[in-house]
């Protein structure tokens, strides 16, 4: 039972702070791809 | 970010990955189990960590709170905001993971222990925080306001999360770093490890704290282009 919780409490914590790191590089790559083709496009138009 | 900083900050994620997976094993490993638990005292080791972040969190969020109605740059509501939810996730994975332990301990998830009681608080108060902010459109406003706000909610940490618990009876373990008696102090591994993790969790705080700080100011540059989804 001892390692059981330790276990679960582990998985909740690594859940947690790994799927919102996981989350926000993801989301870090994605916002940086939308600029650099935004401002592609935008010299591309002048 | 430049490519100075850029290279420093991939060098600090290598870093976090490698020391906090040496907390992980020597947590398993090397630490012992302390005396006179139900179910594991190891979970001092992740639990404890993340409750410290929280703290942590919400403290750097006041000061950048206090930066920003010093200076007004609106970089520092960014921090202040970021760090907030930060503080906020790590508040709950806390309460989370102690109830789970609380459990195992005390026979149920939940007992209004004068712990679990002030962390519920402290999370309504943060709860609040994020309300305000998605209360207000005018970005000036909106930073004014909940940088008040923070540096105010931040005045009641100190009290809930040191203060409550040793003032009324509680249930919860209490600090055994500042223990008087010798039986109640940490063993030389358990400390090492526990500071161990104290500073591997707090530059994961610092790694995830930068990349949505990045995140929003990306938005930012997207929002001045027009594009933003």
């Amino acid at each position: 039972m001892k390692q059981d919780v330790l276990l679960l409490i582990f998985l909740i914590i690594w859940a947690g702070v790994g799927g919102y790191l996981f989350y926000l590089d993801r989301q870090v790559k994605r916002l940086k791809a939308e600029l650099s083709f935004k401002r592609s496009d935008n010299q591309e138009q002048k | 970010m430049n490519s100075k900083q850029s290279v420093w900050f991939e060098g600090l994620k290598i870093f976090t990955l490698v020391w906090m997976a040496f907390v992980i094993a020597a947590a398993i490993l090397v630490a012992p189990e302390a005396s006179g638990f139900v179910s594991t005292s190891k979970v001092i080791f992740f639990h404890v960590p993340v409750a410290w972040v929280a703290v942590l969190a919400f403290l750097v969020s006041a000061v950048y709170s206090v930066l920003f109605l010093r200076r007004r740059k609106m970089e520092y509501d960014t921090w202040s905001s970021s760090s907030a939810a930060l503080g906020f996730l790590f508040a709950i994975l806390a309460t989370i993971t102690g109830s789970m332990w609380a459990k195992n301990e005390w026979g149920s998830y939940w007992n209004w222990d004068p712990r679990e009681t002030s962390i519920v608080i402290l999370l309504l108060i943060y709860a609040a925080y994020f309300a305000l902010r998605s209360a207000i459109e005018s970005p000036e406003s909106k930073a004014q306001l909940s940088a008040v706000y923070s540096i105010l909610a931040f005045l009641t940490v100190p009290f809930l999360i040191f203060v409550v618990p040793r003032v009324i009876f509680t249930l919860h373990p209490q600090n055994p770093i500042f223990a008087n008696e010798a039986k109640q102090r940490m063993t030389p591994s358990i400390r090492w490890v526990f500071f161990s993790s104290l500073f591997a969790f707090s530059l994961l705080y610092y790694w995830i704290l930068r990349l949505k700080v990045d995140v929003e100011r990306i938005k930012s540059s997207l929002h001045q282009t027009g594009e933003v989804k």
